[in-house]
Formats: C-alpha cells, sequence, structure tokens
C-alpha cells in the first residue's frame, strides 16, 4: 500500500509521516520527493526546515529541473537576519517565523497548476510558531487555493518523540492527514528493513490499515512488502505435536503399506455405504405396540 | 335556576402555530422536527424538540457524524426551513451543495413482504420485524446518498454559512477565543434578522435550522486557553434556542479532547447527546458480532422538556447500519449463527493433564 500512496494510485492530499530517533523517515520521504520530481506533472515545492536545502538536493536525482523549488528555512528560521531591526526581533513581533504560507507566498511561481508540498520536518516549525497556527496553515494549504497556487498534495515529516504535547498534538496532526505513516525499526519479520504501519483514508470514508516494510535504494526508488508477522514459538509446538516420537517407545505407533490398505477396505459399523438413494424406514409392526389415533397436534392452530 | 358558568373554556385555537416539515409531540405537544434520519428520531422520542440543542461525538474519523449533519440539513431543505451551517474545517458551501436528495416513495421498491409466507418457521411470521424503530413516512425522509439536491430547490432556500471569525473581531464579555463569540453573535443576529424568536411575529413563521460541525477542533483553538469557551458557548447558544424556533445539530470531534471535564460539560450543557462509535479502522470491523452493523450509536443524554415523563427507549444497545438510500439505527442484534462452530469458548480451556494417563504435572508426549 506504501507504493501505492507513492504512486498516488490512492490518492492523498496529506501525507503525514511520523519517525523517531530509532529510525529515521528521511529516507522515505525523499522517496516521495523523488517520485514527484520524476512525474513531472507538477510544481515540486520543497521546504526545508530541518536540514540546509543542500542535502535535500544532493539526496535528489533531477534536483535542479526548472519544477522543483527548493526553499530555505533553515538558515533564517524566524526571519531575522532578514528583518534587521532589532528592535522587531526581542519583541517578537512582525518576524516571520517562515510559516508555510509566507514561504509559499514570496516565491515566484507563475504557474496556477497544482504543485505537490514537501516539508523536510514540521518539527521546528511547530516549535516556532506553535502547533495551532502550523495545524491552520496545513489546513489552509489543503483547502483554499493560496496566492494562485492550488495545492494537490502535501508530504511532511514529523518527529513524534521531540514533539511538545505529544499526546495531544499527533492525534489532532492524523485526524487532518489522509494518510499517516508511523516508521518503526526493524523486527525480526521484516529481515532487517525499518517497518512502516499505515493509516489511510479513503474517499469514501473508508479506512486502511497495514503493516509494510520498505527499503530504499540509491535511486530512491521504494519496495514494500506487507510485514507477515513470523510466530516462531507457535509453530514449533505445533510441529511436535504432529510428529509422533517413533523413537522414543518400543511399541510400533506408525503404519505400514499393507496395514493401511487393510484399514481402509475394513467397513465400519453404521457406516452409510450406499447414499444415492433417500432414506427408507422399515417397520415391523409388533403385538405390544400402542398406538395413539389421536392428533398430537390436535391442539395447535396450524 | 340560572345555569353556572364554569371558568373551564375549551382550548380551541392552539397555541402552536403550524410550520411545514414540524409536528407536535404527541406526549407532550412540544413542536419536533425531523432529524432527517427516522429512525434517530424515533430514538431520541419523535424528533428533535424546537429549541433544543442535539450534541453528536463525531466517529474517529468523521464519517458518520458528518453524514447526520448532512442529513439534518436535507431534510430543512425538504421542508423549506432556513438553514445556518459553521465549520471551520469543511467547505460549507460544498456540503450544502453535495446534500443528498430525498427518497421519493416512487422511487423505492415495491415492499412483498406479504408474499413471503414462512412454510417450516411459521411460528416466526407474526414476529416484530428487525428493525425496531418503524419510520413514519409523513415525517422525515429517506435521502439517497448518490444523488445531490436539485440546485433549483437550493436556490429557494434562505442559507447562511459561517466559515471562521473575522479576523479583527475582538472576543468580549467571558469570551476569550473570537471564534466562539463571533459565531454566537452571528446566530443571534441570524434569529433577528429572520424572526425567527418566539416573540417576533412574522408573515410566515418558518423554522431555522443551525449545523455547527467539528465544533473544538483543532483549529478553533487558540494558544493560550485552550476549550474554556467551548462550555460557554454551549450555555450561551442553549438560551439563545430556547426562545426561538430554531433546532441545533452540532457534532465535536470528542476524540481529539484530552480534557475529559470539557466533554462531559459539553454533555451537560446539550439537550440530547449521542455518540458515534464507527467500526472502521478498528478491531470491530472484522468482528463477527458486528457484522451486520457499521458502528455502536451511544446515547449519552436526552432530553426532557416539558414533561414529567421523558422518552426512554427499548433498548439502549443500538447499532448503525448506512445503505446507499437509508442510514438506520438499529437495536444491536447478533448475527445468526449459521456455521457450526467447531469449538465454543469453553472448550478453549487448557485440558487439565490429570485425565491423560500420563498422570499430572506436566504433560508427557506419549500421554493419551
Amino acid at each position: 500500500m506504501l507504493s501505492n500512496i507513492l504512486t498516488r494510485k490512492q490518492p492523498s492530499t496529506l501525507v503525514c509521516i511520523q519517525d523517531s530517533l530509532e529510525q529515521s523517515g528521511l529516507h522515505l520521504l525523499r522517496a516521495f520527493a523523488q517520485h514527484a520530481v520524476d512525474r513531472k506533472e507538477s510544481h515540486v515545492h520543497i521546504l526545508c526546515y530541518e536540514h540546509p536545502t543542500i542535502k535535500m538536493k544532493t539526496g535528489l536525482r533531477n534536483s535542479s529541473e526548472d519544477h522543483v523549488h527548493f526553499h530555505d528555512c533553515f538558515t533564517d528560521h524566524r526571519g531575522w537576519i532578514d528583518s534587521q531591526e532589532k528592535e522587531n526581533i526581542r519583541s517578537d513581533v512582525h518576524t516571520k517565523g517562515n510559516s508555510i504560507l509566507s514561504v509559499l507566498q514570496t516565491s515566484p511561481v507563475t504557474s496556477t497548476n497544482d504543485c505537490i508540498i514537501i516539508i523536510d520536518s514540521l518539527t521546528p516549525l511547530i516549535y516556532n510558531i506553535g502547533f495551532t497556527r502550523c495545524y491552520r496553515e496545513l489546513h489552509s494549504l489543503l483547502v483554499k487555493s493560496t496566492n494562485g497556487l492550488t495545492v494537490s498534495q502535501v508530504i511532511c515529516l514529523i518527529h513524534e518523540d521531540t514533539l511538545p504535547d505529544v499526546h495531544v498534538a499527533l492525534p489532532q496532526l492524523c485526524h487532518l492527514a489522509t494518510t499517516t505513516v508511523k516508521i518503526g525499526s526493524h523486527t525480526q519479520s521484516s529481515r532487517g528493513n525499518p517497518t512502516a504501519s499505515i493509516i489511510h483514508k479513503k474517499q469514501g470514508g473508508k479506512i486502511l490499515r497495514q503493516v509494510e516494510y520498505y527499503s530504499i535504494d540509491a535511486d530512491n526508488r521504494l519496495k514494500s512488502e506487507i510485514l507477515t508477522l513470523v510466530t516462531p514459538t507457535v509453530a514449533g509446538v505445533n510441529e511436535d505435536e504432529n510428529q509422533l516420537p517413533e523413537d522414543l517407545t518400543t511399541f510400533k505407533l506408525s503404519l505400514g503399506q499393507q496395514e493401511k490398505e487393510a484399514r481402509s477396505q475394513l467397513v465400519l459399523p453404521y457406516l452409510r455405504i450406499n447414499s444415492e438413494k433417500g432414506g427408507k424406514v422399515f417397520y415391523q409392526p409388533d403385538a405390544a405396540d400402542d398406538w395413539d389415533e389421536e392428533d398430537p397436534d390436535d391442539d395447535l392452530d396450524i | 335556576m340560572a345555569v353556572q358558568q364554569t371558568s373551564f373554556q375549551k382550548k380551541t385555537k392552539s397555541r402552536i402555530p403550524y410550520i411545514p416539515g414540524s409536528r407536535p409531540s404527541i406526549k407532550n405537544t412540544q413542536l419536533l422536527v425531523s432529524s432527517g434520519v427516522p429512525s434517530f428520531d424515533c430514538v431520541i422520542g419523535g424528533g428533535i424538540p424546537v429549541g433544543t440543542l442535539v450534541l453528536i461525538e463525531e466517529d474517529k474519523y468523521g464519517t458518520y457524524a458528518k453524514l447526520l449533519v448532512r442529513y439534518f440539513l436535507a431534510e430543512g431543505i425538504a421542508c423549506g426551513h432556513s438553514l445556518f451551517v459553521a465549520s471551520q474545517d469543511l467547505n460549507c458551501e460544498a456540503l450544502v451543495r453535495e446534500l443528498p436528495a430525498p427518497v421519493h416513495h416512487d422511487d423505492a421498491a415495491p415492499t412483498s413482504e406479504l408474499d413471503d409466507k414462512m412454510t417450516i418457521a411459521w411460528r416466526y411470521q407474526n414476529m416484530r420485524e428487525i428493525q425496531s424503530f418503524s419510520s413514519n413516512t409523513s415525517f422525515g425522509h429517506h435521502y439517497d446518498l448518490t444523488k445531490s439536491v436539485d440546485p433549483d430547490i437550493l436556490r429557494t432556500i434562505d442559507t447562511c454559512y459561517w466559515t471562521g471569525p473575522i479576523e479583527c473581531r475582538q472576543a468580549e464579555g467571558r469570551f476569550k477565543n473570537p471564534a466562539y463569540y463571533d459565531l454566537l453573535c452571528t446566530i443571534q443576529r441570524k434569529i433577528e434578522e429572520g424572526q425567527f424568536g418566539v416573540e417576533a411575529s412574522p408573515e410566515k413563521r418558518n423554522m431555522l435550522r443551525i449545523a455547527v460541525h467539528s465544533l473544538g477542533s483543532p483549529l478553533w483553538a487558540e494558544q493560550t486557553h485552550q476549550k474554556s469557551d467551548l462550555p460557554i458557548f454551549l450555555y450561551c447558544l442553549r438560551s439563545l434556542l430556547r426562545s426561538a424556533y430554531a433546532a441545533c445539530v452540532l457534532t465535536l470531534p470528542s476524540h481529539l479532547f484530552q480534557e475529559t471535564w470539557v466533554i462531559k460539560r459539553c454533555q451537560h450543557l446539550c439537550d440530547t447527546a449521542v455518540r458515534l462509535e464507527s467500526f472502521a479502522g478498528s478491531e470491530k470491523e472484522t468482528n463477527p458480532v458486528y457484522r451486520d452493523y457499521h458502528g455502536l450509536f451511544h446515547i449519552n443524554k436526552l432530553s426532557a422538556i416539558n414533561t414529567l415523563m421523558p422518552h426512554v427507549p427499548e433498548s439502549f444497545d443500538l447499532a448503525f447500519r448506512l445503505r446507499r438510500k437509508k442510514f438506520s439505527i438499529e437495536k444491536l442484534h447478533l448475527p445468526p449463527e449459521l456455521q457450526g462452530t467447531t469449538q465454543r469458548e469453553q472448550d478453549e480451556l487448557p485440558s487439565v493433564a490429570g485425565v491423560s494417563c500420563g498422570g499430572a504435572g506436566t504433560r508427557n508426549l506419549l500421554d493419551f
């Protein structure tokens, strides 16, 4: 399912990738970004809040093409260098804080085509402008067309272990997102690959849930497979039960070929041999029979 | 002897005005409007009493709560009521544009229930139908979710939208959050302008249906003061509604609330409070017990307006089921057990080791 969401066979407007220190989701985000770049159908805006843009640029192939736009929100993440007035900085008014909307509005994009927005991590933004404002901005990106831009998809990364008020904020973010991908570290059955538990809300209101493991190669291509839980302990016990412990006894516990044949030819009592006809009741009247002439169901109103 | 005149006079003129799409309750002549779901009306005692507030706690993904709001508004269109739609999460105009159209009875498949007589299980012939809440056709409609309402009809309906507070507006009084204050003011203005108040005497009286979708969602929040305005808002709204020909349905994403006291207060400040629990995405989706249903319907509070004998539904174990032309709330029934299960629950208890011939203690492989 992860690859269906990546290739947009399952359309999703807001994909939220949750990762933690244990397992980074940056590679998955890069795979999403690479796919958006390679499709060339719409403009791709990559907002770098957490890393310098160069890190994302070098990680992606064909990143210098025209339809790919990088926005550096990292070096001047509170807008202090830009504003220059020290008064503003101290009182914290008028600093843009590099909110998603202000970044996108200042970007010189003439095309009115739909665009894909990739945010390398929401966490610094939440630190700067607060969760409520961040939530509102994400929502307004999805609902309204901002400054001539119509957003067809937003893909964002969030570190759940660094989020303030995580037990409040994370469910709210999942409420807004159409797809939530929670990255987990590798388990026994994922063959060393990171796992992703996906909750996807379909257009009609149906919910898809799946746990998959994925791998991303050097070209940022994603391979994902459904995680099947292997429970070795249970399987082991079953095998033991089915095997007869022949070497433990002096008895003969198994059957030979002849013995099996003999067993199959044995007609068991009460075995129905010819079942092609319906049943028949053979009754021989007996002298001691006590016939009841009355209808036993007489009192019923049939 | 002069006939003594009594002070008793037969009330000839009803004090209840006739408004299309409403009917007086048979129990206390309280004026009712339909919620748009006939079985929902039955569960809460015939319909939504005019002047009251219905709280619907949303299911986790909000699908069915939104649907109930749509039915409520669609019923308003079918009856020609005025609509007031408020939401910060949804595009209200699109919501109204895509409201479902009512199912006409000619469209509905003719019922051939009389034909199939039971030959073997004839004893069950006279049993009541499973659907325990009969639908009265004159009040409330069923809606076809695949058809949108006719735009020509929609144009004749007085509709009002609220999608968020005006930026410059400041909250006043007890309110700290401008969103709640602004919505309250807008509703008050609407009631005054549209002459929906009890005191007003318009030429033709009409009903106002107020639907507030996802009240208190993260978009309503302010950074500093989180949810303290929500109960005040409900309190004020309820008192506004009491003196108006209006009914309000609001949905609350209570699963996103960390503060349980807010939910309790909200339930307390509404007249009817119900909660939807959808099976979508939960383990109950695959549970065979709930095979026939899409979710559970919990009643938290029922209104007791103008009565000493409030309505009590037959059962509180309710579930809902959605079909294309019908959303129904039913008594929760277990499905018939058709295939013989190999094991019953009590058989799964681990067999006692003492039964085997190996004696008590650890089970040996050779035990039988």
